[in-house]
């Protein structure tokens, strides 16, 4: 009887299995059940379990950290594994190189998963939106060429607000370069200087619109510096693009009509802002029209008679003060008139005669040189009291001194 | 407004040039000669306005993406 080691019998089974082609690939489905993540290594130790039986697994860390999802116990998964043996333990045990959350929810598990890890990162955050410009001269779309969205925006926009330039940017909406191809769109008009970017698709699978919840597309959304609406497929599909973006429109349609104003409505606008000039214009004319019917009604306008009376009083006032004023001047005149008279009465020569001197006039005027008379001249001798006649009998010369 | 500014305004500038005026009017404290230059130049935003709504036509450009200029023939 042959009897090996029990060393010898797990390298001998563990060479037995990883023989077998079959096992070296397998995908099994199950339940995770006793999740451990090991701290320092980061490798996943779990079962997969079903209602017949389980197996241990194993999930090396450097596969572990690529998993697009949080594994848990109780969460269906589908694994891709090759079969070994644990030859320690006598175990067998697969080696997980990928795990897919299994059966119906699955992706929305994963979704919600990477909501949650892109939400941390503030990229959903209410505070970071941009408004939209109320007036967008340049409107950026990232569409594909073909589609019914790039038709639909464009009527909308030619319809409501013609007063701005479409550029658009196509991109592949489907398919696995979607994501990459709509993102350089995206970089591409963000730097063309637009006032606002529509990202854009028609309806959809939720397979076809999947490329829209692509991590590094959402990431480009929210770097964006240009106001960006999503409108990806219908009013019930959310894409992880439409929370990223700073607005989400239901449809196409709908996004162009959020970034446009309505045409009608500012020839409406501007109609009211000219009824409101032409009101103010017409209440300036009407006030001014009450300024000059209230000076028209004022005394001095309506009897101008009444004016002129006053004015006629006014210059009796000062003729009189005139008046006044030229008597007092002639009596302070005469006054200093009397006053010099007086001074002058003193140094009159008449006075000189009541102290015995006399005058002598020829024919009125007065004598004052002895040489200018003559023998036998008439003159008049005036004293103070009157005048008496005499005659030259002498003349000059011939008295002696 | 001389030329050059009429040719540079934007419709947005328009309104709200106009709007500017019509509150100021509204105030009424202004000077017979200054309203009815500011009413002047209102109805002529009015015309600029109502001609910028009336005579638009929408432009239509594209953009290739900087790396990928051969993308837009293999869509959907």
């Amino acid at each position: 009887m042959l009897t090996i080691t029990v060393s010898q019998l797990n390298r001998y089974v563990k060479a037995v299995l990883e023989e077998d082609p079959r096992l070296r690939e397998v995908y099994v489905r199950g339940e995770i059940a006793g999740l451990v993540r090991h701290r320092t290594s980061g490798h996943y130790y779990f079962k997969l379990a079903d209602e017949g039986g389980s197996v241990k697994a194993v999930m090396f860390s450097r596969y572990a950290q690529v998993l697009e999802f949080e594994p848990a116990d109780g969460m269906a998964v589908l694994a891709r594994a090759s079969v070994g043996v644990y030859e320690r333990e006598g175990a067998y045990q697969l080696y997980v190189t990928e795990m897919l959350p299994d059966g119906a929810g699955a992706l929305a598990v994963a979704l919600a998963q990477r909501k949650e890890r892109l939400a941390a990162l503030g990229v959903f955050d209410p505070a970071n939106k941009k408004p939209l410009p109320p007036f967008p001269r340049k409107i950026g779309v990232v569409t594909s060429k073909s589609g019914a969205a790039l038709h639909d925006i464009r009527t909308v926009i030619e319809r409501r607000w013609p007063l701005c330039t479409l550029v658009l940017c196509s991109a592949q909406v489907q398919g696995k370069d979607a994501p990459a191809s709509l993102k350089r769109a995206l970089e591409t008009l963000d730097k063309a200087g637009c006032d606002v970017l529509l990202l854009a698709r028609g309806g959809g699978s939720a397979e076809e619109l999947w490329c829209f919840n692509d991590e590094e597309l959402v990431l480009a959304v929210h770097r964006c510096r240009t106001p960006v609406i999503s409108a990806v497929g219908h009013e019930i599909d959310y894409t992880l693009c439409d929370y990223a973006a700073d607005a989400r429109a239901p449809t196409p349609s709908a996004a162009a009509e959020m970034a446009v104003p309505d045409r009608q409505e500012m020839f409406r606008r501007v109609r009211e802002l000219e009824g409101k000039l032409q009101k103010s214009a017409e209440s300036q004319i009407a006030l001014r029209r009450q300024m000059v019917a209230r000076l028209a009604s004022h005394p001095a306008l309506r009897s101008p008679r009444g004016v002129v009376e006053r004015y006629k009083e006014k210059v009796d006032i000062c003729h009189k003060a005139l008046y006044n004023s030229k008597r007092i001047f002639i009596q302070r005149l005469e006054h200093q008139l009397a006053k010099e008279a007086g001074l002058l009465d003193s140094l009159s020569p008449l006075r000189v005669l009541d102290r015995g001197y006399c005058m002598v006039l020829q024919k009125d005027v007065p004598v004052t040189r002895a040489s200018s008379l003559q023998v036998g001249d008439e003159v008049e001798l005036r004293f103070s009291d009157g005048s008496a006649k005499a005659a030259v009998t002498q003349a000059a010369g011939e008295v002696s001194g | 407004m001389s030329k050059q500014d009429k040719n540079n305004l934007t419709f947005e500038q328009a309104m709200s040039r106009l709007e500017a005026i019509v509150a100021e009017l509204d105030g009424g404290s202004l000077p017979l000669d200054a309203s009815l230059a500011l009413f002047s130049e209102g109805a002529e935003l009015v015309r600029f306005c109502n001609q910028s709504l009336e005579k638009a036509k929408l432009k239509l450009d594209e953009l290739f993406p900087d790396t990928a200029r051969m993308d837009s023939s293999l869509d959907e």
